[in-house]
């Protein structure tokens, strides 16, 4: 670069921020993302908790229905089946 | 953007180095809900990890020297941060931090999006000129940019200047806001740490006591009253938290949360204090009531202890019934109270404590007063004895069952409280007006004094007939 010429080092500390800023908006999104499924699987959690104290006929239903599930998600995954 | 995120000036108070604020440790926790609420920690790492690389990765010294900078600050973040994974299981506390985990994923987004809106004006602007954007416009490429397109460049740059000055500043302030909902919500965090390691404690310490008798459901209830106050509480601050999201309402609820945590912490202390000075009285009662079993009196004395251990068995009966009826309505209140009426509730529990010890005080006075009575049994004759069985079987007879009957009634503990201590004032005065006289060495004869007895105990029992308790009493 000629003395004359005007020095675009600049550009590289934007393009550093946009980097940063792009990685940051994913990690937000990401992190919105997580909380949606952590209040969900809370939610779920309780349920299943308050299904187990009931004790009734139905509440023990569903309680068995939900460890059904899980242990086809279990074997699904063992298996490597989607 | 002239400098780099989170970069500070030197008259920004977020040049400071950041007071870590002190946070509970971590307990290992091996329920599902351990990955769930990992996701914070984990999200601190990553950004820790990529604020790090990036700065470090900067090919400029000056980007150096603010990584140096931003260290004491990102240090304290991500300590603050981690903080925000609790140390149990409990749902209240899994949905509160998964709200504010989503509120701060929103700031971290905003202040991105501020960022990224104006490097999106320059990237269109440097497109028109060059026709590259940042991520694409090499140093070979650059070297290539005429005289005139670098110039136009240069120019954009100094006219966007400004915005990218503001988005930085939003940008550090937003950093700013989320230190302080972090530092807020990892004190509310560890107040709650400290009342589940108290309530634990005082399960162990009171396991050993003779509290299980008298209030066996204690530490239940303890453990419903923090169950059901930390349910509103971080209910509370979870709408806060979806209402938003806004850093500023979000650490004042969190910092206002804290208190509610503190007060109920007050409150539950309160309660066995109370329960406690109950216990107290149940077992001073008791250890008179042996003394009095063990004593060496005469046959003819056994009448007197009887009537005693009646009076304290009476007591105690009562004092058990109306502590656990008062824990019973301690625990209504507060399954009832939203976390709003918390001062009025403490302030119930409260009285309940005082009023425990004064009855607890008046009570043993009570107690104390009577037992005179059982003493002189052993410095009497057999003549004057026969008399003063008689005058004081009476008497104490008249004494205990007035007790009895404060005691039944359903008064209020303020009610019931004064005519104890009316009792206990003529008790007190009964039995050391007959002390004197019988044990006064230069005073009466036998004769004498058990005419004087025959005469005192009518006078007395005429003083406090039955109708005259009544009538003392009742009104």
């Amino acid at each position: 670069m000629s003395k004359n010429e005007t020095s675009l080092d600049f550009l590289d500390q934007l393009a550093g921020q946009e980097a940063a800023a792009k990685e940051l908006l994913a990690y937000g999104e990401s992190l919105i993302e997580r909380a949606k499924v952590a209040k969900h699987r809370l939610a779920e959690q309780a349920a299943f908790d308050r299904d187990l104290n009931e004790g009734s006929l139905d509440s023990l239903r569903r309680v068995k229905e939900r460890v059904n599930t899980s242990i086809d998600e279990m074997i699904q995954h063992t298996l490597g089946i989607e | 953007m002239s400098a780099t995120l989170g970069q500070t000036n030197n008259t920004s108070t977020s040049s400071t180095p950041l007071k870590i604020p002190t946070v509970p440790g971590f307990t290992p926790i091996n329920t599902d809900l351990a990955r769930e609420r990992s996701f914070l920690r984990e999200l601190c790492t990553k950004v820790a990890n990529h604020w790090t690389s990036t700065f470090h990765s900067s090919r400029h010294l000056d980007n150096l020297e603010k990584v140096a900078q931003f260290s004491p600050k990102l240090n304290a973040q991500i300590a603050a941060w981690t903080a925000l994974v609790p140390s149990d299981d409990r749902t209240p506390v899994g949905n509160m931090i998964a709200t504010v985990g989503g509120t701060v994923g929103t700031l971290i987004k905003k202040g991105a999006e501020e960022a990224l809106a104006t490097i999106d004006k320059f990237n269109k602007g440097l497109k028109d000129i060059t026709g590259y954007e940042l991520s694409t416009l090499s140093g070979d490429k650059r070297r290539e940019l005429s005289t005139e397109q670098r110039a136009k460049v240069s120019a954009l740059y100094t006219s966007l200047k400004g915005d990218l000055t503001k988005g930085e500043e939003k940008f550090n302030q937003i950093g700013t806001e989320l230190n302080g909902v972090s530092t807020a919500v990892s004190a509310l965090l560890k107040k709650d740490a400290e009342i589940t390691a108290d309530l634990k404690q005082k399960e162990t310490a009171l396991a050993s006591t003779e509290i299980n008798t008298l209030a066996p459901s204690l530490v239940t209830i303890l453990n419903n009253i923090y169950s059901q106050n930390q349910t509103k509480i971080f209910g509370k601050l979870t709408e806060s938290a979806n209402a938003g999201p806004d850093a500023t309402t979000i650490t004042a609820a969190a910092t206002v949360a804290t208190t509610e945590l503190e007060k109920t912490q007050e409150a539950m202390n309160s309660i066995v204090a109370s329960v406690n000075a109950a216990v107290e009285t149940v077992q001073e009662n008791k250890k008179i009531r042996d003394r009095l079993k063990d004593s060496q009196v005469p046959q003819e004395g056994l009448t007197v202890v009887t009537v005693a251990q009646a009076t304290f068995d009476a007591v105690n009966e009562w004092f058990t019934k109306k502590a656990d009826a008062a824990e019973s309505a301690i625990k209504t209140t507060f399954r009832d109270t939203t976390s709003e009426n918390l001062p009025a509730s403490d302030e119930a529990t409260k009285t309940f404590a005082k009023n425990s010890k004064e009855y607890r005080d008046t009570v043993q006075a009570i107690g104390k007063a009577i037992l005179p009575f059982d003493t002189l049994v052993n410095k009497t004759t057999e003549e004057t004895l026969a008399l003063f069985k008689t005058t004081v079987g009476d008497l104490k007879a008249i004494v205990e069952q007035a007790t009895v009957d404060i005691l039944n009634k359903s008064d209020s503990p303020e009610v019931t409280m004064g005519k104890l201590q009316k009792l206990q004032v003529l008790s007190a005065k009964i039995a050391e007006g007959l002390k004197d006289q019988l044990t006064s060495p230069d005073g009466l004869t036998e004769d004498e004094r058990a005419d004087f007895i025959s005469k005192m105990g009518s006078a007395v029992k005429d003083i406090i007939t039955p109708n005259r308790f009544s009538e003392l009493f009742n009104n």
